[in-house]
C-alpha cells in the first residue's frame, strides 16, 4: 500500500532580507542583498496509514516549514512531497477535504460566537452530511467534555477548552490524515492529558496524526514513531517504544535514607552517584547491577524508601543530542 | 467513484449558495452581538452623507447642468454609485484586509479549507457601519428616479447593474490587496478602493481623455454608474448594458487570477 505521506530529499530555502544599517534614503537605493536560511535540508521519511509520528525539535528547527509544505501551504526548493499520493501544493483543495490542521497559536472559532456556529460553518464548508455530524459531534462532547461550554462565546473560553473546541473542528470531517502543530502549549495538565486520551482514541479509528510539540510526555503517549529535527535535518528516526526500551536497559534508583549522613558505598565498578542528607542517587545504573548496588547501600544505611525510575522520552532525546555534540 | 460522471454544475452552484448561506448567517449572528454599535454606526453614516448630497445640491444652486447633468441626474448617479460601492463595502469588504490576514499568519488557516481562499476571504464578515450608505444610497437613488423619466421596464433589469457596480468594487479591492502577496507589509493599498468611489460619482465625461480611458477600460469605474446611467437616461444605447455586465465579470475574473497568482507566490515564500 502507498504510504499516507512521503518526502523524498526535500529542501526549503527562504531568502531574508539583510538589514542594512543605514539612513532610510540611502537603504531605499542601495541594493538589497538577501541570505538564504536553509529551513529543511534534504529531509526523506515515510509515514504509512494509521500511524502517529511525533515531530520533535527545537523552536526554528524547520518543524512548521515541513508541516507547511506536506499541507500544501508553501512548496519545497528541491524534492518531492506526496500527501495522500498528491502533490501537495498543487492539489492543495483536494487534500483539504481529507486533512485536518490544528495550529496551536492560531484559532478557527469565530470570537464572538460560541463554538457550535463555528462547527456548523465548518458543516458546509466540508459538506459533512447531517448524520456524520450529529455522529461526529456527539462522540466529540462526549470524549472532551465539552457540553457546559459549548454554547459560550469562544472568547469566554479557557485556553484548554478552546484548544479542546479547536481539535474538535479538526476532527469534525472525517480526515483520514490530521496534522497538530503544538496543540498543547500554554495548557494545563488536566487538559494536555484530556487531548492525549482524544488523540489515542481517534488513533483507534485509523487516523494518521503527525503531531508536534515540546511536551516529550505527550509523544510518548500519543505516538508510534518520533522524528527528531534539529537545524533543519531528520537527525532521528525510530519507534518510541524502541527507543524507551534502547535507552532504558539503565535505571536511576534512589534511596530514602533514615541516618541523616549517607554512608558512602563501595562498588567494584564505577557509578555516578550523588549522596545529600537522608538521601543517596545511584545514576546510569544496568539492570543487572540493581541488586549489587542495593546490597551495598542495605550494609551501612538504613532505607526507608527505595525508587527505581528509567529514562523518559524527554532524558532520552537530550542524550541523544548531547551524545551527537560530542561525537 | 466515477468522477466526471456526475453533474456538477448543478452540485457547484448548490454547493455555492449552502457556503453563502453559512457565512452569511454566522455574520448576521455576530452582528446581533453588538446591536447597539451597529445602529450608531450606521446613523452616523448617514449623517456624514447628507453632507455630501448637500454639496451637490450647492453646485447646482449656481449651475443648471454639468456637462450636460441635471441635478436629479447627478443624484441618480450619486445614488447608483453608492450603491454599487455599499453593496461591496457591507458584505464583501473583506477583500481589503488581506494584508492582515498574512500579517497574522491567518491566510495559512484559509489556505487548508476546501474553499477557493478569494472566496472565504471575501465573505468572512460584514462592515455593518457601511448599511448606512446602503441605504442613503437607496433613498437617493429612489427619490431621483421618480422625479425622472425613466422607462419601468427597467427596474427588471436594476439587480443585474446593481450587481456589475458591486463586482467592479470587488474587482478593484482584490488587484489593489494583491500587492500585500508580494510586499507582506501591512500597506493599506487596498484602501485607495474608497478613494476611487469618489470619481465615479460624477459623469466620466468631465474627466481629461487619459482618465476618460483609464476608467473605462483599465479600472472600469465608469461601469459602475456613469454608462448604466446614461443608458437609463437615453442617453446611450440599451446595448451598452450587457457590455458593462461582460465587461464587470470579465474585470472580476481578472482580478481573481491576478489574485490567485498572488497565492502561488506566496507558496514560495510563507510568512
Amino acid at each position: 500500500m502507498e504510504s499516507v505521506i512521503s518526502l523524498d530529499q526535500v529542501s526549503k530555502t527562504y531568502k531574508v532580507k539583510q538589514q542594512i544599517d543605514k539612513p532610510f534614503w540611502q537603504r531605499l537605493l542601495s541594493t538589497k542583498t538577501y541570505r538564504s536560511v536553509e529551513a529543511v535540508k534534504n529531509i526523506s521519511f515515510q509515514v504509512e496509514a494509521g500511524e502517529s509520528v511525533g515531530l520533535i525539535g527545537n523552536n526554528g528547527a524547520g518543524k512548521s516549514t515541513l508541516i507547511k509544505m506536506m499541507t500544501g501551504i508553501l512548496y519545497p526548493n528541491s524534492g518531492d512531497i506526496k500527501v495522500l499520493g498528491r502533490n501537495p501544493f498543487d492539489e492543495r483543495t483536494k487534500n483539504n477535504q481529507e486533512i485536518g490542521v490544528v495550529f496551536g497559536q492560531r484559532t478557527q472559532l469565530k470570537w464572538d460566537l460560541s463554538p457550535i456556529e463555528s462547527f456548523k460553518l465548518l458543516k458546509t464548508i466540508y459538506t459533512i452530511d447531517d448524520a456524520t455530524y450529529a455522529q461526529n459531534m456527539g462522540f466529540f462532547v462526549d470524549l472532551f467534555d465539552m457540553k457546559n461550554f459549548i454554547s459560550q462565546p469562544v472568547r469566554t473560553l479557557s485556553l484548554g477548552q478552546r484548544m479542546k473546541c479547536e481539535i474538535a473542528a479538526a476532527f469534525l470531517h472525517n480526515p483520514s490524515l490530521v496534522f497538530l502543530d503544538e496543540p498543547s502549549i500554554g495548557l494545563d495538565v488536566f487538559s494536555k492529558e484530556a487531548i492525549s486520551d482524544f488523540l489515542i482514541e481517534m488513533k483507534r479509528g485509523k487516523i494518521t496524526i503527525i503531531l508536534t510539540t515540546h511536551d516529550l510526555e505527550e509523544i510518548e503517549r500519543v505516538c508510534d514513531r518520533a522524528l527528531v529535527i534539529d537545524e533543519g535535518q531528520l537527525i532521528l528516526e525510530d519507534r518510541v517504544d524502541h527507543l524507551l526500551q534502547l535507552y532504558n536497559r539503565e535505571k536511576n534508583i534512589t534511596f530514602t535514607l533514615k541516618n541523616r549522613e549517607a554512608v558512602k558505598i563501595k562498588t567494584p565498578q564505577a557509578f555516578d552517584i550523588s549522596y545529600a542528607e537522608y538521601r543517596i542517587e545511584v545514576h546510569k545504573v544496568p539492570g543487572e547491577d540493581i541488586q549489587l548496588v542495593t546490597n551495598q547501600v542495605m550494609q551501612e544505611n538504613q532505607i526507608v524508601d527505595m525508587s527505581i525510575s528509567g529514562f523518559n522520552l524527554t532524558q532520552i532525546i537530550k542524550k541523544y543530542l548531547e551524545d551527537r555534540q560530542d561525537a | 467513484m466515477a468522477e466526471g460522471k456526475r453533474p456538477m454544475r448543478p452540485i457547484k452552484l448548490r454547493r455555492g449558495w449552502d457556503i453563502f448561506k453559512a457565512y452569511f448567517s454566522v455574520s448576521f449572528k455576530e452582528l446581533e452581538i453588538y446591536d447597539k454599535d451597529f445602529i450608531f454606526g450606521v446613523v452616523a453614516m448617514i449623517i456624514e452623507y447628507i453632507v455630501g448630497i448637500l454639496s451637490i445640491f450647492f453646485i447646482f444652486d449656481y449651475i443648471d447642468l454639468l456637462n450636460g447633468w441635471s441635478l436629479s441626474e447627478m443624484l441618480f448617479l450619486y445614488g447608483l454609485n453608492l450603491i454599487g460601492y455599499s453593496l461591496w463595502s457591507s458584505f464583501f469588504i473583506n477583500t481589503i484586509t488581506l494584508p492582515y490576514y498574512i500579517q497574522r499568519g491567518e491566510f495559512d488557516r484559509l489556505l487548508l479549507r476546501p474553499i477557493a481562499p478569494i472566496i472565504q476571504v471575501m465573505l468572512d464578515g460584514f462592515n455593518d457601519d457601511s448599511w448606512g450608505e446602503l441605504l442613503t444610497g437607496l433613498i437617493v437613488f429612489a427619490i431621483s428616479w421618480i422625479t425622472l423619466d425613466i422607462s419601468p421596464l427597467y427596474l427588471l433589469i436594476l439587480p443585474i447593474i446593481f450587481l456589475s457596480s458591486c463586482l467592479i468594487y470587488a474587482a478593484t479591492s482584490i488587484l489593489l490587496s494583491t500587492v500585500s502577496f508580494f510586499t507582506v507589509a501591512k500597506a493599506d493599498v487596498a484602501n485607495l478602493t474608497m478613494e476611487i468611489k469618489e470619481f465615479a460619482q460624477y459623469p466620466i465625461s468631465i474627466y481629461p481623455k487619459v482618465l476618460q480611458f483609464i476608467f473605462t477600460f483599465i479600472l472600469p469605474i465608469a461601469c459602475v454608474s456613469f454608462i448604466p446611467s446614461a443608458v437609463l437616461f437615453g442617453k446611450l444605447s440599451p446595448w451598452y448594458l450587457p457590455l458593462i455586465l461582460i465587461g464587470s465579470l470579465l474585470f472580476f475574473g481578472i482580478a481573481v487570477y491576478i489574485w490567485n497568482k498572488g497565492v502561488k507566490h506566496y507558496g514560495s515564500t510563507g510568512t
